[in-house]
């Protein structure tokens, strides 16, 4: 007997089933490669049927399925809803249209997963101007833009420190003062040599 | 009531925890780099390109499977970097015999710039313990986890997940298990994606390893007798022979029986030989172009490091040889038991 869903990485045959939660790693007996698998209860589970919902004529209906029996409101907006249209998060219930809106206005942190390191940016403009001192112009007020622009924005899913940004700004700092010291010390020896 | 108010009062804060450090892997054009997270009650698998984060949640209810398949990367790593102190020390071993002491300035500093990027990561990459790839199955996807590549960490990780799996959907017993796929899940249907497995017992990979050991004979017999120049005639034409025998098994080897790292060591032998013959042929002008003055004591010891360097490619080569013959043997032993008990396996 096989497990149809899981396969072998090298061969992509299906894997039979003494290979099933064993302490070491086996032979695949298609290719010969090695492989260890686990499995759990969730892999012999059906998703559970959706309940029957027909509306009886006095009945209130959803607002995206006519025929529907409405079940619960939209914490959002106050739609009716059916079981199908209902999208339940952390509690609450959403209609598609109000769980979209709220995704795009990225107002949950949890339902995102796609973020910018403004921080890590910030950082390497910063070193730049430090090493190539002729772009201070450009690269320190961009290294400050991103600090002030982004300083509470979430740049990340998971907790991340705020080194880089103090770090940028040091460096931007630093920058900006050598610069400042080489052009005094520059004009000092032109006005002395005058 | 906003929805991130309501979660703020109705949940605690989730905790995260580090699962993995984070790994850099060379992508196309900038690194990539991936970490693996535990959040509670679900799982983040984090991928870091360009300043751009992305990551993906999977949760441990919705977790089915996870597999770890052990690969050959540590071993071709350290074949890359075998292969740089080979050709290195070739290097050197020529600078040696134009008079000039590998082992002190200024020549020692060249020693130590050759030598220390490829034994750095050659200790580095052996120390690190075996490589693998791992994947997290659910039932709609199988995401691959970046961060994940030593089997040491893999152990480490998979117990932590499992913990946290079996909490969440109960420990799985294998009796149960075996018991409801044997009445559920029908017999497999082989897909057009599954790749057919043919049976090969190396005889072509036999040929190459035995014209491996050949020409190092015919290089010993060239070391010896330098004098016969009818056996550069004769290493020429069996190197020859021997590079196309061996480029035919590298192609009939692609979806064979055949162990990967068997496939893998064949084309380590191609390219650490045919270092070994760029090498050994052109040397003269390798020198040359590294600029380093010829004085009239080495160019009189031309003949010797000639014959020197025929002694270098027949140990290659016979090494080479011998390692592969015994792959081969080892192999061709290893399915003949298996075919035995598959034989036993169907009479029974």
């Amino acid at each position: 007997m096989f497990l149809e869903t899981l396969r072998c990485g090298k061969c992509k045959a299906p894997l039979p089933e003494g290979m099933l939660n064993s302490s070491d790693i086996e032979t695949c007996p298609s290719c010969g490669g090695p492989v260890a698998v686990w499995v759990f209860p969730a892999l012999f589970g059906r998703p559970e049927p959706l309940p029957e919902s027909t509306a009886l004529p006095e009945e209130s209906t959803c607002f995206f399925h006519p025929t529907n029996r409405a079940e619960v409101v939209c914490d959002t907006c106050g739609r009716f809803l059916c079981p199908v249209c209902d999208l339940e998060f952390r509690g609450a219930h959403f209609c598609s249209v109000c769980l979209d809106k709220t995704v795009s206005q990225k107002k949950t942190p949890e339902l995102e997963n796609r973020f910018f390191h403004y921080d890590e940016l910030a950082l390497v403009l910063a070193i730049v101007s430090l090493f190539i001192p002729c772009l201070v112009v450009f690269t320190v007020p961009a290294s400050l833009y991103y600090v002030i622009k982004h300083w509470r924005t979430p740049l990340s899913a998971v907790p991340r420190g705020r080194w880089r940004w103090y770090l940028s700004m040091v460096f931007s700092f630093l920058a900006v003062f050598l610069v400042v010291m080489w052009i005094v010390t520059v004009i000092d020896n032109v006005s002395f040599y005058y | 009531m906003g929805m991130t108010e309501r979660s703020t009062q109705s949940e605690p804060p989730q905790k995260y925890r580090r699962l993995t450090r984070s790994v850099s892997q060379m992508g196309l054009l900038v690194p990539v780099r991936h970490s693996l997270w535990d959040a509670g009650d679900h799982l983040i698998v984090m991928r870091t390109s360009d300043y751009r984060e992305t990551s993906r949640r999977l949760y441990y209810k919705d977790i089915q499977a996870l597999s770890c398949s052990p690969t050959l990367t540590r071993w071709r790593v350290n074949a890359v970097c075998m292969a740089g102190l080979l050709f290195t020390f070739l290097v050197l071993w020529g600078i040696g015999t134009y008079g000039y002491s590998p082992l002190e300035p200024p020549t020692l500093y060249l020693t130590l710039a050759l030598v220390t990027p490829w034994l750095a990561v050659l200790i580095i990459n052996s120390a690190r313990g075996p490589t693998c790839i791992c994947h997290v199955h659910t039932a709609v996807q199988s995401t691959e986890l970046g961060s994940v590549r030593r089997l040491r960490v893999a152990r480490r990780v998979f117990r932590e997940i499992r913990e946290r799996i079996e909490n969440v959907q109960g420990k799985l017993d294998p009796t149960e298990a075996v018991a409801y796929l044997r009445e559920r899940i029908a017999p497999p249907v082989r897909s057009s994606s599954t790749r057919s497995i043919r049976l090969y017992q190396g005889g072509r990979h036999a040929t190459a390893f035995a014209l491996m050991l050949v020409l190092s004979g015919v290089y010993l017999m060239g070391s010896q007798f330098p004098e016969w120049k009818w056996v550069s005639v004769l290493a020429s034409a069996c190197f020859l022979i021997m590079v196309s025998v061996l480029l035919l098994a590298l192609a009939s080897q692609r979806n064979t029986s055949m162990p990967l790292w068997l496939q893998t060591y064949t084309w380590i032998a191609l390219v650490l030989g045919s270092i070994t013959v760029m090498v050994f042929e052109g040397y003269l002008n390798l020198f040359l172009a590294l600029g380093l003055p010829m004085t009239d004591e080495t160019t009189l010891s031309f003949q010797e490091s000639f014959t020197g360097f025929y002694g270098i490619a027949a140990f290659v080569w016979a090494v080479l040889g011998m390692v592969g013959m015994s792959g081969v043997l080892l192999h061709r032993v290893t399915a003949l038991g298996a075919g035995v008990e598959s034989n036993a396996g169907e009479k029974r």
